[in-house]
């Protein structure tokens, strides 16, 4: 998803506003910096989904979880924050049709409902994508209008 | 086995979406720097090389 990696933590920060914010929306964008050879590609590959991004150690729980212990040390807030805004990005990611290395290191194997198009040029046309999408923009939104 | 995406072709397709994405974009980002003020520079500072080469590669794209 593209927006929702903002809008899904927003929309949570309106729910529970003792979360951190900043903390909330780094933990959920950190994940997406492993696109580097995605955008340096010369050409979108006819399979995107055999392609490098998603499939690093930043795209699993299991980073997130490990990263908590010292920011714990540091403040429990910024700690937790990060850490559930890391997950969404991932759970979010996980509804591809790609999936992500939700049990990693227990296992590589790539989980998730594989509901929603892995490819971007695919993705930003699809009309239920949109529209899902656009949903959650407008709640981020009043969340943001109304805090 | 790669898949050449016109992107000339391909925007002026999709144009209804293309702008719709970017004027989501654009409202989400303004909010959130008034919501975050300078805090905004930690969450997108580490993009702003991702942001450049993007940008190149669309330029150098468009004017193939």
């Amino acid at each position: 998803m593209i927006l929702a990696h903002i809008t899904v933590p927003l929309i949570l920060y309106g729910f529970f506003p003792q979360l951190h914010l900043l903390a909330l929306l780094v933990g959920a964008n950190i994940s997406s910096l492993d696109s580097l050879p995605t955008l340096i590609r010369k050409r979108t590959p006819k399979e995107p989904i055999t392609e490098a991004h998603a499939a690093t150690i930043l795209h699993t729980l299991f980073f997130f979880i490990v990263l908590f212990i010292p920011l714990y040390i540091f403040n429990l807030t910024i700690a937790l924050s990060f850490m559930i805004g890391g997950f969404t990005h991932v759970l979010i990611d996980a509804l591809d049709e790609k999936g992500r290395m939700l049990l990693y290191p227990l296992s590589n194997k790539f989980y998730g409902p594989k509901i929603l198009t892995y490819d971007f040029w695919t993705y930003v046309t699809d009309k239920k994508i949109f529209a899902l999408e656009s949903a959650l923009f407008v709640a981020a939104c009043i969340v943001l209008l109304m805090r | 086995m790669s898949l050449k995406i016109n992107l000339r072709r391909w925007g002026g397709k999709n144009s209804p979406y293309v702008a719709a994405w970017i004027i989501m974009g654009i409202v989400l980002f303004i909010l959130l720097v008034l919501k975050l003020r300078l805090e905004i520079l930690i969450l997108i500072g580490p993009f702003i090389p991702y942001l450049v080469i993007t940008l190149a590669r669309i330029r150098q794209e468009l004017k193939r």
